[in-house]
């Protein structure tokens, strides 16, 4: 058994043994849970793609005479202005008021807020626009001008939803032309199949039960130092399991933040999902100390025993509806083939496995070096106990009166 | 002609080219795990264009030495 402290008096020192996910297999593989959990002080994790639930806060400085902003907008994409005079939220996710969407299908959506980020991380002016109703207090009503972020106040990359502990490989099933998904371009017939994960070098698939990984965690975050800051949205961690305790679904998530101006456009890259949408693929790596048997264990988990569900992304998927196909190991997946009812299917990633090695081999150096400390948790994140699950939108249609609201009328009118 | 054009300063080596192209133009090398291009086996079918994500992938129309297009 080791402690946080241990482990960083050894960082501090530059003593600490850390080896990435991957090299972890063959040393317990070899040596056995109990001699790598004596020899290997911490493992490092990796992973990057498209993370559609990210975005920045930015804090842009007071105009002169001062200003309430009510709408804005960066390099032409909506930026929401509903915090305070002058901070402003940008989704990944936006696009541009004009952007022909999938109005000419399929939408190529070529700029939108992740390229908005990955502008001003690669240090480019970004041009902001401003419009307000005035306010005795802050007169300004209308700001057009160039901002970079080594001038802004604060700018803060905080997403709500990160690093999904597992996810869906999507096929088409049932359509007779190629649909246009977050999850890529899929071909009828299921001729080819589509998935996003880091697999064995993913930061919640070696921390199956969140023992280290939770609220404080100090991690890689887009090619800077971040924070795991509470559990991510749609945070599921009661589905099911492997007897190795690995989810066989979604599962586990992480809301994250990290200081924007120390990040790198290596691993912040705005990216355009034709039919789809924009999004910002996002580069995470999270280390986790190697307290005891049990963790370096689960760190040894490899692509082989790690299932993913394959989901019919023509109907089931958008439909809530049907069971998954079937059940791959991400070792079938890397092969670049899998096999439902016979049929051989053409595998691709939408997530990058060379980048999620060199975000877990650069964790690992950070590490070694000194330079890197471990953050102990001060929460953990629910775990299955917790009995929290997921559930679908029941809607309700309101009437008048029908609602408690602090808007006069009941909220509807 | 039609040619593509691979950027592989922009390429992440996601390999969602890889599962588009049916030529066997882009692969995925076994050693690195990295995407690699062979322009010769490319057939110009634009199948992997809007499955990258990256802005990694373009086609151009080569021109002809009078200077009017050749498609
Ligand atoms: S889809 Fe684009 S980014 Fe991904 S490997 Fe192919 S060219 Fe590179
Ligand atoms: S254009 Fe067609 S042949 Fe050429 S690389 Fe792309 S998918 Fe392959």
């Amino acid at each position: 058994m080791k402690t946080y402290q241990e482990i960083n008096e050894k960082i501090r020192k530059k003593m600490a043994v850390v080896v990435t996910a991957e090299e972890m297999i063959s040393i317990v593989d070899e040596s056995g849970p109990r001699k790598a959990a004596q020899k290997i002080d911490v493992v490092t994790t990796g992973t990057f793609g498209p993370m559609c639930s990210s975005g920045a806060i930015l804090s842009t400085g007071h105009t002169t005479p001062r200003m309430k902003i009510q709408k804005a907008w960066l390099n032409g994409v909506p930026a929401y202005s509903g915090i305070a005079a002058v901070d402003l939220y940008i989704g990944a996710t936006e696009i541009p008021d004009d952007d022909p969407a999938n109005e000419v299908f399929p939408g190529r959506f070529e700029y939108g807020g992740g390229h908005v980020i990955e502008d001003l991380v690669r240090g480019n002016d970004v041009v902001l626009e401003a419009k307000a109703y005035g306010t005795d207090c802050y007169p300004k009503k209308e700001l057009e001008t160039l901002v970079n972020l080594k001038d802004l106040n604060d700018a803060v990359l905080w997403n709500p939803r990160n690093a999904y502990q597992n996810y869906n490989v999507a096929v088409n099933v049932g359509s007779s032309r190629p649909i246009y998904t977050y999850l890529g371009v899929l071909q009828p017939r299921m001729a080819n199949a589509n998935y996003c994960s880091a697999g064995q070098l993913s930061p919640l698939l070696n921390d199956p039960h969140y023992r280290t990984i939770g609220i404080g965690t100090r991690i890689f975050l887009g090619g800077g130092v971040g924070y795991v800051s509470f559990a991510g949205t749609q945070h599921d961690p009661g589905g099911a399991r492997t007897g190795g305790g690995v989810p066989t679904g979604g599962a586990g998530t992480l809301a994250l933040t990290g200081d924007l101006k120390g990040m790198n456009a290596d691993y912040l890259r705005g990216v355009s999902i034709t039919g789809y949408g924009v999004s910002l693929a996002v580069g995470v790596g999270v280390p986790i100390p190697i307290l005891d048997e049990e963790i370096a264990r689960q760190t040894a988990v490899s692509d082989r025993e790690i299932f993913a569900p394959v989901v019919d992304y023509s109907h089931d998927y958008w439909n809530n509806s049907g069971e998954p196909l079937a059940s791959v190991t991400y070792e079938e997946l890397r092969s670049g083939q899998i096999e439902i009812v016979g049929k051989k299917i053409k595998t691709a990633a939408l997530s990058s496995h060379v980048k999620a090695r060199q975000i877990a081999s650069t964790l690992k150096n950070w590490i070694a070096a000194g330079t890197f400390a471990l953050g102990e948790p001060v929460e953990n994140l629910p775990g299955a106990e917790s009995g929290r699950s997921m559930k679908l939108l029941a809607e309700r249609k309101p009437c008048p009166g029908s609602v408690g609201s602090t808007r006069e009328g009941g909220g509807t009118r | 002609m039609q040619r593509l054009i691979w950027n592989s300063v922009r390429c992440v080596h996601c390999g969602a080219c890889v599962g588009q192209c049916s030529h066997g133009a882009f692969l995925v090398q076994s050693k690195t795990g990295e995407t690699a291009f062979r322009a010769n086996e490319c057939q110009a079918c634009k199948r992997c264009i809007p499955a990258c994500s990256y802005g990694a992938v373009e086609i151009t129309t080569e021109h002809t030495v009078d200077g009017n297009k050749s498609i």
